[in-house]
Formats: structure tokens, sequence, C-alpha cells
């Protein structure tokens, strides 16, 4: 469980960075979709480890 | 222990940070970018590899993976086939940066809607989406259809052999290369520049 949680917050980790970057790169719609599609599960999933805690 | 299920959603949908790689320079310490995709690939065949063989348990598989290749390892390959196949110059790059995201998103999308409203409502949920993400990124209405269409109808027959997970990647791309290359297709910018 605690290697899940370390995994989960890498995921979190490597969705900001990569909607930086490309935002960063001026690809605004590319950066928008990867940040609009991963907020919803992101978010869910937060609230299932929270939960579970 | 956590929503199994949310899990495995959110796992899928940030597989379309895998686009990333289009932002790498060509050559990383001398090499071609394309030895990345290789080592990854065998990193991926590995974990499978021992996971199947029992030597760990991974959070998030479904119980019928348990015998057979996880969901991962079919999204995995067939995301490096677009790199491979992009750096021979077969897909073009809007084509391989829209399918990746496409992909992530879509199969989800899909298996959620399906689950809570039933199939038919999956089946124009993925639809709508698979068109917008294509049109967002395309520009181009005509390959927004035919790549949404194609991810559609190929998501939906269930095989043994094959996983979704990799051909909704490659059967999109396949069908709007096709209709780009043979003139049939409107002719648009293929590098994601054009986005800018």
């Amino acid at each position: 469980m605690r290697f899940t949680k370390f995994y989960i917050s890498v995921l979190y980790f490597v969705v900001i960075i990569t909607s930086i970057i490309f935002y960063l790169n001026n690809y605004y719609i590319i950066a928008s979709l990867l940040i609009a599609g991963n907020v919803l599960p992101g978010y869910k999933l937060a609230l299932s480890v929270v939960e579970n805690d | 222990m956590i929503d199994q299920a949310i899990y495995r959603r959110f796992n899928h949908t940030v597989a379309s940070c895998f686009v990333i790689y289009f932002l790498f320079p060509e050559f990383i310490f001398g090499y071609s970018r394309i030895y990345l995709v290789f080592l990854f690939w065998l990193g991926i065949i590995l974990i499978e590899y021992f996971r199947l063989s029992g030597s760990f348990v991974l959070d998030g598989m479904r119980d019928y993976e348990s015998k057979r290749i996880a969901g991962f390892v079919w999204f995995a390959s067939g995301t490096c086939l677009i790199f491979t196949f992009y750096e021979m110059g077969v897909f073009p790059e809007i084509f391989a940066v829209s399918t990746i995201i496409m992909a992530s998103f879509v199969d989800p999308i899909i298996g959620e809607f399906n689950k809570r409203y039933g199939n038919v409502y999956g089946v124009f949920a993925g639809l709508i989406s698979s068109i917008v993400i294509y049109q967002l990124i395309i520009g181009v209405f005509f390959y927004a259809i035919i790549g949404g269409l194609v991810a559609v109808l190929i998501e939906r027959p269930k095989f043994n052999w094959l996983d979704d997970d990799l051909l909704i990647q490659i059967f999109p791309i396949l069908a709007m290369t096709i209709f780009y290359f043979s003139g049939l297709g409107p002719d648009i910018q293929t590098s994601i520049e054009a986005m800018k």
C-alpha cells in the first residue's frame, strides 16, 4: 500500500510537470487537455485514498 | 483498500502524458530517442513477466488479467508502435499526438458510461469525446469523424488474443493516415508546431 501511494503521487507529479512543459512550449490546447482529462479521475482517486486512510 | 476501478481509470488517463515524447530532443546523449522507446517497452515487458510469474502483485488488475497479458502492456505496446512508425515517417506527428491522447481518455470514458448508463450511452459518449479531442488537436472535422468512428467501432468487439487498449490506438491512426496519404482526406499541417 505504501508503494501504491508513492506511485500515485508520482502519477500526479507526471501530469502536472507534463502539462506545465506543454504550456511553457505554447501548446495550450494539449496542456489543457492533459489537465482536463486527468482532473476528474485524479480527484476521485485522491478522495478514495483519503477515505482509505 | 483504494477504489481499484478509479485507480485503473487514473492510470489510463495519465498515459496521455506519453505525448511528452514529441518534445524530447531527437538525440539524447548521442543516441536517437527511439532507443528510449525500446528501453521503456522492455521495462514494461519485464514488469509483466514478473507479475505473471507471481513475483509480485500489482494493484488495479482485473481478475481475468491474473493469467493473461494486462491492459497496461497492450496500451504501452500500442503507444510504442505509434512512436516507432512516427519515427519511420509513416504516421504524421499530429495524428500520433491526438491518437495517444484520445485513446488515454476515451477508453475510460466508454467504460464508465457503460457501467453507469449502459452500452448505448457508452458508445455515444466515446464517439463525442473522441471527435472533440481529435477536432481540438487536428482541427479538421473530416479526420475527427474518421478517427472517432474507428476508435469507437474497434473498441466494441472483445478478442481473447488482443486488447482494445492496443486496437483503439492503431486502427484510428491507421485509418486517418491512409486517408491522408491517399489524398482522399484534406491536406493538413502534420506537425504539432502548427498548434502554437
